[in-house]
């Protein structure tokens, strides 16, 4: 129980600390002179930023579309191809995808659109005449396409594996037999019938999408637009901007953001549940027909399939790029290759890749103890356990940017001078609703009989718990694993804080590095970036089905 | 020799069983029968020491004079057979077996005795095997071994057979009978099968 | 006569007393420093650069026992910003950054918030033997702010133009032949985003061109009259923008992507703060080997960089050692050497002994590179309350 309760307070107390820190500036106290000015002049100057207006627009405007065109994309991909063979497959790979981190997607991304990129290279210049790069606003646009863009690309896997799940429930498989035996086509049911039910265990996923789609910072600095950048980015530059008064406005333009966040959650809410009575009503009607449903989630499906193209080439470039050696528009293929960047950069290239590497394996081992320890807990005690679900959801639900300045200072008032162990605690923090998620339904749906059995037969029960329960719970540990460490390895904003700067990342390296720095050496480094995670799932699921052969292969080889 | 003694179980609303009382002599089986829903399985986990805690049992058991309702479930010195036969699946049979002996020997010795009861059960050639590779037979088979290697005092089985096929029953049967006998164990059995009761020589109770 | 010699005596041994309290002799310091351990948090975008840094790493451990770690940051801002949450946490030894590179704006940030360790440059043996202050405005006035000894000069830049020869035969040379080019080759023409220092700087650099009287731009900007000074500079940028580069709705983040853009061709011209830059680039094959630079007929504007010590530092003797060994002439002939980085000296050429002044004279210069001579009149930087006034200038007209 002691453990439990740190657990909760090690999990908790930054998030407190963090916001009070952000909260108190915001109120206009002035930090560096530990002066108040009037609470009403700080959001008076808030609100008399040039930028603040249009920021906020295009935040909203990109946050609220990529987070409906991923819904929409997932579910029709989800609706065209759960109940077959390809649609088993591509829930299988959407776990891997998941994985890859969205900064490398994202500088993919730019490598493809912009008006340099592969894209127009491919038809450039026998198709358009371009001998050299168009004057286009392809990436960075005003309108926050390409932010959009990769939004989607990035959330659309994890909302089609989360909608897989839903789908490959029996309740559901009956009813679309039961309504294709009554005449319905199956995309029919899905457009009017199965919105309302998948809704019901789809809202956390989307509001957690929402909240990440608002706040995004590195995405948003690779893609999104920059006169002005989105709300969070704006506030990035407001919170690292060395004239000091900007502390209080930037903390006053968290709380804003944050509130934002929980207003598009509630209108967001309010939209769905008008728009799903009003397709219960459609269900009562009996028609067979809706070709605008029908045609819509046919068009859905149709982008999402080259969404995932689009992700495909975005991925292959990366290293086209990081090995070639000259590669001038309007090129298809680089004129010559070479590994004189990797020769290069295979010193920091290695220094990056293990300093990533420590991080995830130290905060994900953090993590799957206290996931053991809360789920263990919850499992006796059964009426935490929503409780405890609901507050570890928090961390995915608020804002990064605000309190993880404040968190900084807090860290150095208690003199914490460890950039590794301040990063993997950050990390962890993080790391651990994706843990606990994951192993939560396995660890609760173990059958009890089995350390119940063994207890009987050897009463060890530290020993029967690690050799029995664990042991069979292997697969589920493992997934857990490799999930919680791709979000290890995607973590930027917690990185660049908890490590004071001394502690560089893949992560961090490649988005301080994506725009403005030498493509080859970002393209290296992105890719290595995507590899680790993409590594990490392969061993998670090999290694369960290959374990207890081979273990019993070296102990009883004459066997 | 096992004695229950006033042994009373109720869910909140209503009681399921009220002062059952019996005893079950070294080598006898008892069992307990009755449509489900009864409490049957429940008197078990309650003799047995996992009860879920929905259920409120009270009464006490006596093993071989020693009481052991309050202890807990892994200091009874119970066996437990149910329908699933709860084989490890990450463990091969053999290990499965040595799971359960008890320590205070050499592996050597622990290893040789996994073997020769696998041997006088006719399962030899499967003892590297996966659980998972097993017919039901043979499965229902190891889970007995494994429990009486763990040496306990008595049995309590429920509804051991009802998965099995009906040709197999028969067989299993003998054999679980065969091992009371030799280990003289009292043994309490669940069930609402009457062949089970006939073909174990149970004296039946019936809820 | 006796009453002068006492004050004058009273005043020697108050001066003494100052000097053995806050500057400890040169041996004392070099001795503390042994076995520190400094963490320079310098802007780490440019691999040369990173080279450079790691290179006096290993001279300062070899020489001195000082252990160099290079931080490397995007924007300098994000260690001044550090440096601040230390002092508004009241951690006010034990930083986390023991010497940082910057001027401008950062400076005088860090100066007006007590963020700063010092006056220590002015005690550095190579400032005392191989520096003339006078001899350029901004060793001693960073963008108006009395530098005063709280940083010690590194380096100095000036801002250059470079453009693809193999495309382009005549570069415009002035900021309206660069308005008239950009008409002709809409989408060719960009800037650095301000408030990138860079874009800040072709601001100042359009505004010295185009106002009227640019001594104007030498006061504070609170005395002077903004919206009549700079009208020019904002009609200059609406007729730009249309034609810009992306229509002016979005500008680079640095000089390296300008380079990298120039390299695909996508704009005509880039800017660069090194004078260097174009001949490192093209050395590893970044951009085609036909680029070369320029400067505007009316001279372009320069300034110089430093490095300064947080107040909090831990390394303070440490820092100061690198800062010195920055000043030494090996480092500095070294760092002007075109394929290590190019960047110019901020030593005084006569006053280095005859086999330094060699070592500078031996110095390849790269293709693209031009000379002392051909980079012409350096204008000075516009006192720095301008850069924030120019800034917001262009936030409201063109950032929202």
């Amino acid at each position: 129980m002691a453990g439990f309760i740190g657990v909760l307070l090690l999990a908790f107390t930054p998030f407190a600390v963090g916001m009070i820190s952000i909260l108190l500036p915001a109120l206009g106290w002035q930090p560096l002179t530990n002066t108040w000015v009037d609470t009403q002049h700080v959001w008076l100057e808030l609100w008399q930023q040039p930028e603040l207006v249009n920021a906020l627009l295009r935040t909203l405007v990109s946050g609220v579309v990529a987070t409906l065109l991923a819904l929409v994309c997932a579910y029709a991909l989800v609706a065209k191809l759960s109940q077959t063979q390809f649609g088993h497959w591509l829930g299988a790979v959407a776990a891997p995808l998941l994985s890859i981190p969205h900064s490398a997607a994202a500088i993919g991304l730019a490598f493809l659109l912009a008006p340099s990129g592969w894209l127009f290279r491919l038809v450039s210049p026998w198709l358009t005449d371009w001998q050299r790069p168009p004057n286009l606003i392809t990436i960075q646009d005003p309108y926050t396409l390409s932010l959009i863009l990769a939004l989607v690309l990035k959330e659309m896997p994890y909302l089609v594996f989360v909608m897989m799940a839903i789908a490959r429930q029996d309740k559901i498989r009956q009813l679309l037999t039961t309504s294709q035996q009554l005449g319905y086509p199956p995309l029919i049911t899905w457009g009017k019938l199965l919105p309302t039910l998948f809704y019901r265990e789809l809202r956390l996923p989307i509001f957690i999408v929402l909240s990440f789609n608002l706040t995004v910072v590195d995405v948003a600095q690779i893609l999104g637009p920059d006169t002005p950048p989105t709300f969070a980015v704006l506030l990035l530059h407001w919170f690292q901007d060395p004239a000091i008064d900007r502390i209080p406005i930037a903390s006053a333009g968290a709380l804003l953001l944050l509130a934002l966040v929980a207003a598009v959650s509630i209108g967001w809410e309010l939209c769905a549940r008008s728009l799903l009575s009003y397709l219960k009503n459609l269900t009562l009607t009996g028609s067979r027909q809706q070709p605008l449903l029908e045609w819509g989630l046919r068009f859905a499906y149709l982008l999402s399939l080259l969404l995932l193209a689009l992700a495909f080439l975005a991925l292959l470039v990366l290293p086209i790029w990081g090995f070639a050696q000259r590669w001038r528009f309007p090129d298809l293929w680089p004129q010559s290759w070479s590994f004189d960047t990797f020769w290069r950069i295979q010193q920091p290239l290695l220094e990056l890749t293990a300093n990533t590497f420590m991080l995830g394996v130290t905060s994900v081992m953090l993590a799957l103890l206290a996931s053991l320890l809360l789920l263990e807990v919850s499992r006796i005690l059964t009426r935490y356990t929503s409780l405890i679900m609901i507050l570890f959801y928090l961390p995915l639900v608020l804002p990064q940017i605000g309190f993880l300045f404040g968190i900084h200072i807090s860290l150095i008032v208690i003199e914490l001078h460890h950039p590794f162990w301040t990063t993997a605690y950050l990390h962890w923090l993080y790391v651990l609703p994706y843990v606990l998620l994951t192993l939560k339904g396995p660890y609760l749906a173990f059958n009890q009989n089995y350390l119940d059995e063994a207890i009987r037969l050897r009463p060890h029960p530290l020993r029967n718990y690690l050799g029995i329960k664990l042991a069979m719970l292997k697969p589920a540990l493992f997934t857990a694993t490799a999930i919680g460490f791709a979000v290890s390895v995607a973590q930027y904003l917690p990185t660049l804080i908890g490590g004071e700067g001394r502690l560089s990342t893949l992560t961090t390296e490649a988005v301080a590095q994506a725009v403005a720095g030498d493509r080859k050496r970002v393209g290296l480094v992105a890719m290595t970036q995507a590899l680790l995670p993409l590594l990490a799932f392969l061993l998670a699921a090999l290694l369960p089905r290959i374990w207890t052969p081979l273990r019993l292969r070296l102990k009883y080889p004459h066997a | 020799m096992l004695e229950l003694n006033r042994i009373s179980i109720a869910l909140p609303e209503r009681d399921l069983i009220r002062d059952l009382s019996v005893t079950v002599a070294p080598g006898q089986v008892v069992a307990v029968t009755g449509p489900s829903g009864q409490g049957k399985s429940s008197l078990l986990a309650y003799v047995g020491g996992f009860l879920p805690d929905a259920l409120q049992g009270s009464g006490t058991v006596n093993l071989n004079g020693k009481r052991i309702d309050s202890l807990p479930m892994e200091q009874r010195r119970l066996g437990v057979l149910q329908q699933q036969p709860l084989l490890f699946p990450h463990l091969n049979v053999l290990e499965n077996l040595l799971f359960a002996i008890p320590e205070g020997q050499t592996n050597r010795q622990r290893r040789a005795r996994a073997l020769d009861t696998l041997a006088a059960a006719g399962l030899n050639q499967v003892a590297y095997q996966l659980p998972d590779t097993l017919s039901g037979g043979q499965a229902a088979r190891v889970a007995l071994l494994r429990t009486l290697l763990s040496e306990p005092q008595a049995l309590l089985l429920d509804e051991p057979f009802s998965k099995l096929d009906i040709a197999l029953r028969e067989q299993i049967r003998e054999f679980v009978l065969a091992q009371i006998h030799q280990f003289a164990l009292p043994t309490l059995l669940v069930t609402h099968d009457p062949e089970d009761v006939a073909a174990l020589r149970a004296s039946e109770i019936k809820l | 006569m006796k009453k002068l010699a006492i004050a004058l005596v009273a005043a020697m041994s108050t001066y003494a007393m100052a000097e053995n309290a806050n500057h400890p002799s040169w041996s004392d310091t070099l001795m503390k420093a042994k076995g520190q351990t400094v963490y320079w948090n310098a802007w780490g975008g440019a691999d040369n650069i990173n080279d450079y840094i790691q290179w006096v790493a290993d001279r300062v451990e070899d020489e001195y026992q000082v252990q160099l770690e290079h931080v490397k940051l995007t924007d300098t801002a994000h260690a001044v910003s550090r440096v601040l949450a230390e002092k508004v946490a009241g951690q006010n030894d034990n930083g986390s950054v023991d010497l940082i590179w910057i001027n401008g704006e950062n400076f005088r940030a860090m100066k007006e918030g007590g963020l700063l360790f010092g006056p220590f440059a002015e005690t550095l043996p190579n400032y005392q033997t191989y520096v003339t202050a006078s001899a350029r405005q901004s060793l001693t006035q960073d963008f108006g702010t009395p530098v005063e000894g709280m940083e010690s000069p590194w380096g100095m830049a000036q801002v250059v133009f470079m453009y693809d020869t193999a495309t382009l035969y005549e570069p415009p040379k002035s900021m309206h032949a660069l308005l008239d080019y950009a008409k002709q080759h809409p989408g060719r023409v960009t800037y650095p985003r301000p408030p990138q220092f860079l874009g800040s700087t072709f601001l100042k650099q359009a505004l010295s061109e185009l106002t009227d009287d640019p001594s104007k731009l030498q006061q504070p900007v609170a005395s002077q009259d903004f919206d009549q000074i700079t009208a020019p500079l904002w009609a200059f940028l609406d007729e730009l923008h249309p034609v810009a580069w992306r229509s002016g709705t979005t500008f680079p983040g640095s000089s390296e992507e300008m380079m990298r853009l120039l390299d695909d061709q996508e704009i005509d011209i880039a800017l660069s703060f090194d004078v260097s830059a174009a001949s490192v680039q093209i050395a590893q094959g970044n951009l085609p080997d036909t680029v070369r630079t320029y400067v505007l007929d009316g001279g372009t504007i320069g300034n110089t960089h430093f490095v300064a010590i947080p107040f909090n530092s831990s390394a303070k003797e440490g820092a100061q050692v690198v800062a010195n060994f920055l000043l030494s002439p090996e480092a500095q002939a070294y760092k002007q050497e075109p394929t290590v980085w190019g960047d110019l000296s901020v030593l005084d050429y006569h006053k280095l002994e005859p086999k330094d002044q060699a070592r500078f004279d031996n110095i390849p210069k790269g293709i693209a590179t031009l000379s002392l001579g051909e980079l012409g009149t350096t204008l000075p930087e516009p006192h720095v309350s301008w850069m924030e006034a120019l800034e917001q200038g262009w936030r409201e007209r063109y950032a929202n």
